[in-house]
């Protein structure tokens, strides 16, 4: 096996893992009972600890023991989870992440980090100390079960007179390797009632020579007495029950049990018997007899409960004896299914390299281009049947783009989830009380999209909490409720994706941004701006109208990266604010960066393509309507004006005017606008071809395409486009 | 986990310093082995044990059992409060208490956070 390949599995599987914790830590936070999120948090520290044990990363592995341990105890129940916990255990979570890089680069850990992780571990072993009270209370807190009655009519279904539990525990030869400790679960037990009885049995310990002294050798037999059922007590085992032989036989079990049970255990029988005998768990006289009766019942009816038990389900077989109530049978048929659509899940999945992906776009890319190519030429010879074999191709290899094009598709999700550690973080610091409410998380976005979303979400999100909502007692004194909420919403929208960051906080104040953009030239007195362009404002470098600069935000390099980042992926943002309601920060980033649908037009001989997803539809520019709709720059569209661009104009193309023109209306976010071109040529797959440097000045125009016929088109840059009309004709306006 | 060997006549005197895990049972397996076959009688000391595991247990379980078998004399002395839990918790005071000695001078160790004290300080 590559070790690399290897090490980089185990950096993405701790990463993912420390982000389960996470999460499941912040579920504590709020419901501290909840179990299955302590064994998860249990699970995912000691997959990493193991893992991490695999490539000897030493300091890693000694501070997830620690880790571990404090969690073993809250699992047990000997440290309540509380608050300082939870915030003890994420600054581990944080922790661990730390110690990754260093560990797998083979660095040295860097001194700063050294320090905090002593200070994590002091802290850790004096969480230890509090109280163990549970476990003592357990013991003080045996009720009396009322004596079991003997039915002497059925000599062959009595019961053992025994109050307790009987466990039988073999552990796996390999517990101790795998990093579980008998004992753990020896305490955790005890948490749920009191062992009365348990001896430990070293039979299967070999002779000096063959002993390793990894190998877990022991066995137990466990006297216990508990009002929990059954599956809680299974559960206890449940990390180490699949290699170990347990058997729990509940109070005033069947004789015939326990002498099935001496059969099934590995040690010598007559010992057994002597043993349960000393447990207490039988009287000698209820094994004699036990003994007895199974040695008739050999004899007697043998063969015909063979047969039946073959016919029949265990559980059923098991629920008629009266081992089990049915109850018990079905809650372990339950847990089986889960487990067995948990590995399911687990195989749905692969993880595949993103170059390997890449790689495969690309491929795609090419396809398309030469499937455009085929039906070119197919159309030129005129022969149906290549037609319609090349149609069926172009059809196929629309899909295979959209399939390939959705590999690469991740929910944002994940992504907002991330938030919610923050939100909690900046919440205590600034000591507010915000909640984060996540909507729209199973939007699909491409993968390299949402990696770089984070940092200008981060920005966000942190503005929206530091200056956005206001301090409680203002809150309060303007009638809103004292929790306040940042909200993280996504959905799709003509062929973008729109992810909105909102606050229900003070707003922004209109007149200080303008004061502010007076003050620093950025508009002069005399110009009336709209509301959409003062917010705008905001995302110029270096505006900031924070009063104090927190270590927050509000040193003014904020929102300007945040525009710049998300203008980098595409993408637009805007901004709508009340003042006392709250402000929205609306980001529009495109689908996908490789593949679009294109919708190709012609002017002369040049040829464009326009995204599809924003063409709206397509006019006829009659000859008469022509000259004084071009005159005008607009035309009215069903009561509507729509302002116009002349392609030809724009790009400065020659040759003379085509008897009849076509608009297209294309529509982002709240803009519309018309492009006047000479012919509509059809939908097109595209491939994005990105423009080299010495082009990337351009506006209007996002990148290249190569057609079937081997031309060049461009494609354009709607966004920036309607962005342009709007403040031409803006500028007409005020020049006007 | 280093353990101190002394020798005093027939007497091998072991001191276990530090963890008594699955980490140093490979260790402690040799030592003890190559005592019990050295002295007459062997002598564990766990007053200075930090932590104690199955491994270590089952390590002291051995020692016990070859102890017997090669008719030797082992004892185990001052165990401190971390390893008393342990033992306890596994019911070994009948196969190995008899083994253990417990010196008048031995100190207590640390503040015992281990479960017979606490259920002492109950009602």
């Amino acid at each position: 096996m590559n070790l690399d390949a290897a090490v980089q599995t185990f950096l993405v599987e701790s990463r993912e893992l420390l982000d389960e914790m996470e999460h499941s830590l912040l579920h504590l936070e709020t419901d501290a009972a909840d179990h299955e999120q302590i064994n998860s948090i249990f699970r995912a520290a000691h997959t990493i600890k193991g893992s991490a044990g695999l490539f000897d990363f030493e300091t890693m592995v000694s501070f997830t023991h620690h880790v571990e341990s404090l969690l073993e105890k809250m699992r047990s129940g000997a440290i309540s989870i509380d608050d300082d916990g939870i915030a003890l255990l994420l600054a581990c979570v944080d922790h661990i992440g730390t110690l990754l890089e260093p560990a797998i680069n083979g660095q040295p850990l860097d001194e700063q980090i050294q320090v905090h992780g002593e200070v994590l571990l002091q802290r850790l072993k004096h969480s230890d100390t509090p109280t163990l009270s549970t476990m003592g209370a357990a013991a003080h807190q045996t009720i009396p079960i009322p004596p079991p009655i003997l039915s002497a009519a059925q000599p062959g279904e009595q019961e053992a007179a025994t109050e307790c539990w009987h466990i039988s525990l073999r552990f796996g030869r390999d517990v101790l390797r795998n990093g579980m400790d008998p004992l753990a679960f020896l305490r955790y037990l005890t948490t749920l009632g009191d062992i009365v009885h348990l001896t430990t049995l070293t039979d299967a310990m070999p002779a000096a020579e063959e002993m390793d002294p990894e190998t877990c050798y022991l066995g137990f037999e466990v006297g216990f007495k508990s009002e929990a059922d059954k599956a809680t007590i299974e559960n206890v085992f449940e990390f180490v029950r699949d290699d170990c032989l347990i058997r729990i036989l509940p109070p005033h079990s069947k004789l015939s049990d326990y002498i099935r049970l001496i059969h099934e255990l590995p040690e010598d029988k007559i010992r057994l018997g002597d043993l349960l005998v000393a447990s207490g768990a039988l009287t000698s006289a209820e094994l004699d007899c036990g003994l007895c009766m199974q040695a008739e019942e050999d004899t007697r009816a043998g063969l015909s409960t063979a047969t039946d038990a073959h016919t029949r389900p265990l559980g059923e077989i098991l629920v008629q004896q009266g081992t089990v109530d049915a109850a018990v049978v079905n809650a372990a048929l339950d847990k089986q299914q889960q487990s067995k659509e948990r590995k399911a899940q687990e195989s749905r999945f692969i993880r595949v390299e993103a170059e390997k992906l890449d790689q495969l776009i690309t491929l795609v890319g090419e396809l398309v281009i030469a499937g455009a190519g085929t039906s070119l030429l197919a159309q030129r010879a005129g022969l149906s049947e290549i037609l319609e074999s090349t149609s069926t191709l172009a059809r196929l290899v629309e899909e295979v783009r959209n399939s390939t094009m959705s590999l690469r598709m991740v929910q944002i999700g994940a992504t907002f989830q991330r938030f919610e550690r923050v939100v909690r973080d900046v919440s205590r610091d600034l000591s507010k009380d915000i909640v984060l409410a996540i909507s729209g998380g199973d939007t699909e976005l491409d993968k390299s999209v949402v990696e770089k979303l984070g940092d200008p979400l981060m920005h966000l999100v942190r503005n929206a909490m530091d200056h956005g909502i206001e301090p409680k007692e203002l809150r309060v004194a303007r009638g809103k409720p004292a929790q306040a909420r940042v909200m993280l919403n996504a959905y799709h929208d003509a062929g973008s994706i729109v992810i909105e960051v909102t606050d229900d906080g003070g707003g922004l104040n209109r007149d200080k941004i303008l004061q502010k953009a007076l003050a620093r030239g950025l508009v002069t007195p005399s110009q009336t701006l709209t509301e959409q362009e003062i917010w705008s404002l905001i995302f110029e470098p270096g505006f900031s109208t924070a009063a104090t600069v927190s270590n927050l935000s509000g040193r003014g390099v904020g929102m300007d990266v945040v525009k710049r980042n998300i203008e980098a992926l595409r993408g637009t943002v805007e901004l709508d604010s009340q003042a006392g309601r709250g402000t929205l920060v609306r980001i529009r980033l495109p689908l996908t960066l490789a593949i679009i649908d294109g919708f190709l037009v012609g002017v002369s001989h040049a040829r464009y393509v326009i995204p599809l997803d924003m063409v709206r539809e397509c006019l006829e520019l009659t000859a008469d309507d022509r000259q004084t709709a071009l005159d005008r720059g607009y035309i009215s569209l069903r009561g509507e004006v729509l302002p116009l661009v002349q392609l030809r104009d724009l790009f400065a193309i020659d040759g003379t005017t085509a008897r009849r023109a076509n608009i297209v209306v294309v529509r982002f976010g709240g803009l519309k606008a018309g492009l006047v071109v000479d012919t509509l040529l059809g939908e097109s797959q595209t491939v994005i071809k990105p423009v080299g440097k010495l082009f990337s000045n351009l506006k209007c125009m996002s990148g290249f395409t190569i057609l079937g016929s081997g031309d060049v088109a461009l494609i354009l840059d709607i966004p920036r486009l309607l962005q342009h009309i709007t403040n031409t004709v803006a500028a007409q306006y005020t020049a006007a | 986990m280093p353990i101190q060997s002394e020798q005093d006549g027939a007497c091998c005197r072991l001191q276990i310093v530090g963890d008594m895990t699955i980490y140093t049972a490979a260790d402690l397996q040799q030592q003890l082995c190559d005592a019990l076959v050295t002295g007459a009688e062997l002598e564990v000391d766990l007053s200075q044990v930090s932590e104690l595991d199955t491994a270590g247990v089952q390590q002291l379980l051995f020692a016990a059992r070859e102890a017997t078998r090669l008719g030797k004399t082992l004892r185990l002395l001052a165990p401190n409060a971390v390893t008393r839990e342990v033992l306890e918790l596994y019911r070994l005071e009948a196969s190995l208490g008899a083994l253990v000695v417990t010196p008048a001078h031995a100190p207590e160790a640390s503040p015992p956070h281990d479960t017979a004290s606490c259920q002492e300080a109950l009602p």
